[in-house]
């Protein structure tokens, strides 16, 4: 019996654990959802102030000119044009030049567009998701009048 | 001095075992609380008015128009033309907000009855109200307008498989398809038009009237 006992006494082993490889494929992980998480969306980058309303479905793929509007600010192609306070944009705080300023970005885009043929008159709209109907109004009638008529409603959907 | 540079031999072990631990929660942290979210485009045309419109397509226009109004009681749906059966609802407010749920559900009904159709108006009538609509107004309603949602469509393929007798996967058999849905399914499938498209979108072709 005695015997026995001493055959299951633990024994001192020389064993070690390998667990960089381990560590290695955490990292890889790690760094695969971070970038996963930041890059899956479409071709635009999300403008800053700008809450997007959320929708069911949409299409991922296509390109346009940007137009952002959030509640201070009115920008083309990710430039400010129009400085705002709460989406008044008949009265903008750098006054008439902000609009003067806007046309004139837009007929350049569009010009520079149809000289390369690639004007399509598509139109990336990124507002916030409280842009009254007068705001988007007086945004998109300038917008039409430098020929962008196919407007791209950006919102953001769950997967 | 050789004494001084003599090097010292340090039989340390160095313990990682928390910092995997800390990647481990780090990783389980960042896939609960990350909300996988995309963004997205609608696509909508804008038009001065429903003549200018019109002209582009008057023949089908005379036989289908579908337009949706957002008026300060809440969203008119009205069809008219020669091949349609007139439809004017009003879809009243709904704790003060426009019922977007009620007109979608109302559309995949319209859909039923002209499966072959694709072109919808959006026409903004509010008068003096018109803050009271937003961009995310504008997005829901044409979200609405444009297509079924994932799981009505998930919903609408268990009824279109119902309809052809083929088999259903064990998840699929649970699934409870509404009356609406299995006539959408057999709408969509007795169409000789609808039956090659998407079958997700309802009416894809949105103009907005008015907007500019």
């Amino acid at each position: 019996m005695q015997g026995t006992m001493k055959k299951h006494r633990p024994q001192e082993s020389a064993f070690e654990l390998q667990i960089t490889a381990l560590i290695d494929t955490l990292v890889i992980i790690l760094i695969f959802l971070l970038k996963s998480i930041a890059t899956d969306t479409l071709d635009v980058e999300q403008s800053k102030g700008i809450t997007m309303p959320m929708v069911n479905n949409g299409m991922t793929a296509g390109k346009g000119s940007r137009l952002d509007i959030s509640a201070e600010a009115v920008s083309w192609n990710g430039q400010k044009f129009i400085e705002t306070k709460g989406f008044d944009l008949k009265k903008p705080v750098n006054g008439d030049d902000g609009w003067n300023a806007l046309h004139s970005a837009m007929a350049a885009t569009a010009q520079k567009e149809q000289a390369d043929k690639t004007f399509d008159g598509k139109l990336l709209l990124q507002a916030d998701k409280h842009t009254p109907f007068p705001a988007l109004q007086e945004v998109l009638r300038a917008a039409k009048s430098h020929g962008y008529k196919d407007i791209r409603f950006v919102g953001a959907k769950y997967n | 001095m050789k004494n001084f540079h003599k090097e010292e031999h340090l039989d340390t072990e160095l313990n990682i075992v928390p910092i995997i631990d800390c990647f481990v929660m780090l990783i389980c942290f960042l896939l609960f609380t990350a909300a996988f979210t995309q963004l997205v485009f609608l696509e909508a045309k804008m038009t001065s008015n429903t003549a200018a419109a019109a002209q582009k397509s008057r023949s089908e226009l005379d036989q289908f128009r579908l337009v949706i109004t957002f008026e300060e009681q809440g969203l008119r749906l009205s069809t008219t033309g020669s091949a349609s059966k007139k439809v004017n609802v009003l879809v009243p407010m709904l704790a003060g907000n426009y019922d977007f749920k009620t007109l979608h559900g109302h559309l995949i009904n319209l859909k039923s009855e002209n499966p072959e159709r694709y072109s919808a108006d959006i026409e903004f009538k509010m008068g003096k109200q018109q803050s009271s609509v937003d961009y995310e107004k504008i997005t829901s309603a044409i979200d609405a307008v444009r297509h079924l949602s994932d799981e009505e469509y998930s919903v609408l393929r268990v009824a279109q498989k119902k309809v052809r007798n083929l088999d259903l996967k064990d998840s699929e058999k649970e699934k409870v398809v509404p009356e609406e849905m299995d006539k959408l399914a057999k709408s969509l499938l007795g169409n000789q038009v609808s039956a090659n498209a998407d079958q997700k979108l309802l009416f894809p072709d949105v103009a907005l009237v008015g907007l500019d």
